[in-house]
């Protein structure tokens, strides 16, 4: 009895109306859950949304940080790879030929009396730096010498260099500083070799001039004279170690035709780089025996 | 509540059919956010009720419904069409309201129910006449849901409250059928038993 009561009440329950005490159950209060708790639940639900959301685009924004970061990388290379490029292509007054060796300085080989003469030229050398900026280098390397005991007399006759070239060459020497001798590699032996004929024809021109020299070491006043009369005389200088520079245009001049390597002597002449003129005709005459050559460069030559 | 006002617009389907439960907890997941206040407006009330009259503690329910809430916005990337989405989130609720009678006191034995159908077992002329006020019917209901042990009233609430059929209270307790058949059984047995009283 208990379990049919029991079965009907169960299936009663289950019927949509729930039964004898669903509609009860209706009527009973419907608490409802306090607003306080609407509020909590709704943020943490649209907090939940958005950090998602930001979640997503955070993703996003790391993709976009890494190509930025790698197109800055490829923009800073570029403009240094340009910044280098330029250094390069600096415009020379002398332009130097890059597929030979660089620049290599020589050791004076001369006598150390020689090169007290050395300064004696400075004016001179400031006037052809003046115009040959390339010229720059020795002059850094000589300034590093003891100073001469005494100035020379040709100095005051050298005519002032322009300013705005003196601070050209100025620039250009602090922009490409010269080797240290010490860190030559061994391509400074094979240099050396080259210009092993040109040092030997810059002797035998310094030798006639000895007694020369000789002469103004006693009388310095009379060397003087005679040096700002005479530029071929100023031999003493030749003696000295030539500037890299002037080498390395040597070897440039070497390749050339020589047609235009005599119109580059012509032209180093006139512009009263008598000494590179000379060297350059030397060796041009032993190089090109056969090729006439006009009387004025045969005289400058002797 | 205050609802944002397109929100009743938005429980459309485009086609003009209301949208399902589980579709808006699906929008909810894609992180359409008035999905999920359409969502919480049709179910923060069952919900609550459900949680109140099972714990018979306001504070207690208010924890849980938040509990509740809060566990079902974590989970919105599991969810899965398949599940009735008032099963699973009854499901949440349950899990937290067994939690909590296990902490707060042992189960009822059944030698009370024994007790309780050993008292409907009397002639029915023999019992006091069913002749109550309104209020007191209601007050009776209110206690004897109280009354009952936790196991059989959260399965009784379950059906009155939630409208869940025996299928559906079985998957939400994680009961056998003819489990979910006896506490109900049972809890009417209790109920009637008030009433009678």
């Amino acid at each position: 009895m208990i379990g049919d009561r029991s079965e009907r009440d169960l299936e009663s329950l289950l019927d949509a109306d729930r039964g004898e005490f669903g509609a009860l159950y209706d009527r009973l209060s419907r608490a409802e859950p306090p607003r306080r708790l609407d509020r909590a639940v709704i943020a943490e639900a649209t907090r939940a949304a958005h950090g998602s959301r930001a979640q997503g685009s955070q993703r996003w924004m790391l993709g976009i940080g890494s190509v930025a970061g790698v197109v800055l990388a490829a923009g800073i290379a570029w403009q240094v790879g340009r910044e280098f490029e330029s250094r390069d292509s600096v415009p020379d007054a002398a332009p130097v030929d890059r597929s030979a060796p660089q620049v290599v300085p020589v050791q004076p080989i001369s006598p150390a009396p020689l090169m007290e003469e050395a300064p004696a030229d400075s004016s001179g050398r400031d006037d052809r730096e003046a115009k040959d900026p390339a010229l720059t280098g020795s002059r850094i390397r000589s300034e590093q010498a003891p100073k001469p005991a005494r100035s020379a007399p040709r100095a005051a006759a050298a005519p002032p260099s322009p300013p705005p070239a003196a601070a050209a060459t100025t620039i250009e020497a602090e922009a490409f500083p010269q080797a240290p001798t010490e860190q030559m590699p061994t391509m400074e032996q094979r240099a050396l070799e080259m210009e092993a004929d040109v040092e030997r024809s810059r002797k035998s021109l310094a030798e006639p001039q000895a007694d020369a020299i000789g002469e103004s070491r006693e009388r310095p006043s009379a060397a003087g004279n005679s040096a700002a009369s005479a530029p071929i005389e100023s031999a003493p200088r030749s003696i000295t170690a030539p500037s890299p520079t002037t080498s390395a245009r040597l070897r440039r001049n070497m390749q050339l035709e020589p047609q235009a390597w005599l119109a580059e002597i012509d032209q180093l002449r006139n512009g009263g780089r008598t000494q590179e003129a000379i060297e350059n005709l030397r060796l041009f005459r032993r190089m090109h025996p056969q090729w006439p050559i006009s009387e004025a460069l045969r005289r400058m030559a002797q | 509540m205050s609802m944002t006002p397109t929100a009743d617009c938005l429980t459309l389907t485009p086609m003009g059919v209301e949208r399902t439960d589980e579709q808006l907890m699906l929008a909810y997941a894609g992180g359409d956010t008035v999905a999920f206040e359409i969502l919480y407006r049709r179910h923060r009330g069952t919900l609550y009720r459900f949680l109140l009259r099972s714990l018979r503690q306001r504070a207690d329910a208010d924890e849980l419904f938040q509990e509740t809430w809060s566990r079902a916005i974590a989970s919105r990337q599991r969810y899965r069409a398949e599940a009735k989405f008032t099963t699973w989130l009854l499901h949440i609720a349950h899990n937290l309201v067994i939690d909590r009678f296990r902490r707060t006191r042992p189960q009822a034995s059944s030698e009370e129910a024994e007790a309780v159908f050993r008292e409907l077992d009397a002639p029915e002329d023999e019992r006091p006449e069913r002749v109550l006020s309104e209020f007191e019917q209601r007050r009776r209901l209110q206690l004897a849901l109280e009354e009952l042990p936790e196991e059989q009233r959260v399965t009784f609430l379950l059906r009155m409250e939630n409208g869940l059929g025996l299928e559906e209270i079985s998957e939400v307790t994680g009961a056998g059928r003819e489990t979910v058949k006896s506490r109900l059984r049972y809890a009417l047995a209790r109920v009637r038993a008030r009433f009678e009283s």
